[in-house]
């Protein structure tokens, strides 16, 4: 699936990033956002699948992101 | 116990009555007897071929066996024919039934073929994981051809879990494939209905480096502040949940005994200075990533010690805390891991099991159902988050399963935490404080996180107190206590009502006052 969306920092659980998409889906990145795109506002293209698993953060869906550049 | 009684028993029971049936006639056919024969074989073939490790197959066709002389017993009598003999076959065959159940249940082997061969490392690099739970009468050696077919190995999920304990547990397998068959492997048994009860995914999940945040200013308590602890000013979730005057009521009491409070989460630095002399049990006495020793401080760190914070744990005398690594050291955690924590607390005779933890789907994991119900009825009190997305909580697990306490959080204004989900449509549904919540830091240190993670373990380790008060308290009667001495506040619809400890521990102690 792709997406475009905007990177933001989530001031929670000790701080994460994070994408929400347009439209306003929350995306958790599995394996995080890649540090040259930590950037809160930052706008990003990328191509995700959806996984099935749990983290401490609770923000999101989680997501497998398998390709992200900025837009 | 569904394995003990199947195909084979009514195969051999038929067996049995049908040479029972030709030795009380006059005109004895040997084609019935063989007939009846053969489907002794039959029937042991079967029960040797699908039965569940050395002593469940054993015990499996003793039963058969028992049941088998039983019926011919039964034809004999009615054919008013001599049937002590097989009367004493079948009692034979019910006291090595008994005799090998219980050896099976002392020494526990891992019961299913294959598990030797299965991978000493849980994931290879080229190999991924998923979860594999059978149907109730199925076996592992019914999906081996299609697990040899596609590379797959197999290992029981919960291999100390018997049948005995929990027929749902006991039938998990991890399924360890290469990477890119994985999928259709999938897709491939969850078709197969005859065999599969369930297909999951075990995938590993990255937590990042906490960051630091800024607070945004100390809550100022007007409270008489009772304890010593030096940090204690700044903690307004303690304040605000009434934790002051609730230690002004614990402060000459000696409980029941010391309640058991499991953190399932990323492991507790057992060494840090304000819960080392309270941390016992589990395997987790480390914690390189720190969220879990956060929440083991909110719930459990040692109050009046004069060091660093306070929680309910008046002077460590209410609350042992224990660490599970439900989430790696590096951060990544599995289902099958998550699982297995809880049993682990479970075993651990647990009173309180708090999970910080969670994701969002329109499908709760089985395995972790299965997991958390087998700990509820080994008695422990479930807490978890209610999740960080401000949604909903209806698809947030674990917080969303049957009997679990979701906790949502409160700012210091007592309203929704901005980022909270919300519980309404959950079953049992409560609020605690999770905004600039001052804990453990682990290394030794302190530091303020957001999170419906903090709200949890505050709930817990009211619980906990509770528990130590009063070891036989169900975990219905510990929530509707909570609800019931809780406050109302204006998005109590939406977060439930907020914890209260000094009402609920003077409600618990007016007896005794």
């Amino acid at each position: 699936m792709q997406i475009t969306g905007t990177v933001r920092y989530l001031d929670l659980e000790g701080g994460f990033w994070g994408i929400v998409a347009e439209g306003g889906r929350k995306l958790l990145p599995i394996g995080g956002v890649p540090s040259h795109l930590q950037r809160d506002g930052q706008r990003v293209r990328a191509t995700v699948e959806a996984t099935h698993v749990m983290s401490t953060r609770m923000w999101g869906e989680p997501v497998r992101v398998t390709a992200i550049q900025a837009h | 116990m569904l394995s003990l009684l199947s195909f084979s028993t009514i195969l051999a029971v038929i067996g049995l009555g049908l040479v029972a049936w030709d030795a009380s006639q006059n005109n004895k056919q040997p084609a019935r007897v063989l007939l009846g024969l053969g489907l002794v074989v039959a029937a042991v073939t079967w029960r040797l071929w699908t039965g569940v490790g050395v002593w469940g197959t054993l015990t499996g066709l003793s039963i058969d066996i028992g049941l088998a002389f039983l019926a011919g017993g039964f034809v004999l009598a009615r054919r008013e024919t001599q049937p002590s003999a097989f009367y004493a076959l079948s009692a034979l065959g019910f006291g090595a039934a008994l005799a090998f159940g219980a050896l099976g249940y002392v020494f526990d082997p891992a019961p299913i073929a294959g598990d030797e061969a299965a991978p000493e490392t849980s994931v290879e690099d080229t190999y991924e994981s998923f979860l594999l739970e059978l149907g109730p009468d199925d076996e592992i050696t019914e999906v081996l051809p299609l697990l040899e077919q596609y590379q797959a190995r197999y290992e029981r999920a919960f291999p100390e879990v018997t049948l005995i304990e929990d027929e749902n547990l006991a039938r998990f397998f991890l399924i360890f494939v290469p990477r890119d068959l994985k999928e259709k492997l999938m897709d491939l048994l969850r078709d197969d209905l005859e065999n599969v009860d369930t297909v999951e995914g075990n995938e590993r999940v990255e937590w990042l480096t906490p960051v630091q945040r800024a607070g945004l200013g100390y809550y100022e308590s007007e409270t008489e502040l009772r304890v010593n602890d030096p940090r204690v000013s700044e903690q307004w979730g303690f304040d605000a949940m009434g934790g002051h005057a609730a230690i002004a009521l614990l402060d000459d009491l000696e409980p029941a005994r010391k309640a058991r409070v499991a953190i399932v989460d990323t492991g507790v630095d057992a060494a840090h200075e304000d819960v080392r002399d309270v941390f016992t049990r589990g395997s987790a006495r480390t914690d390189e990533n720190g969220h879990g020793s956060h929440c083991a401080g909110i719930a459990g760190s040692v109050a009046n010690n004069g060091i660093g914070i306070a929680s309910l744990n008046l002077d460590g005398r209410f609350i042992e805390v224990s660490g599970y690594a439900a989430l790696g050291a590096d951060g990544f955690g599995t289902m099958e891991q998550i699982a297995q924590s809880v049993i682990d607390a479970a075993e651990d005779d647990a009173d309180v099991i708090s999970m910080s933890l969670g994701a969002f789907g329109p499908f709760t994991p089985k395995v972790l159902t299965d997991a958390i119900a087998y700990a509820q009825r080994r008695g422990a009190i479930v807490v978890a988050s209610a999740g960080n997305s401000n949604i909903d909580a209806y698809n947030h697990y674990p917080s969303n399963i049957e009997g679990v306490i979701a906790v949502a959080a409160v700012d210091q204004r007592l309203d929704k935490a901005r980022f909270s989900n919300t519980v309404g449509s959950l079953t049992r549904p409560i609020a605690a404080p999770g905004v600039d919540i001052l804990s453990l830091k682990n290394g030794g240190d302190y530091i303020q996180k957001s999170g419906t993670s903090m709200a949890a373990p505050m709930v817990a380790g009211l619980l906990g107190v509770m528990r130590a008060l009063q070891p036989d308290l169900s975990a219905e009667d510990a929530y509707e206590m909570l609800v019931a001495f809780g406050q109302e506040v204006q998005d109590s619809e939406q977060v439930g009502r907020v914890i209260r400890a000094d009402a609920v521990l003077a409600a618990m102690l007016v007896p005794a006052l």
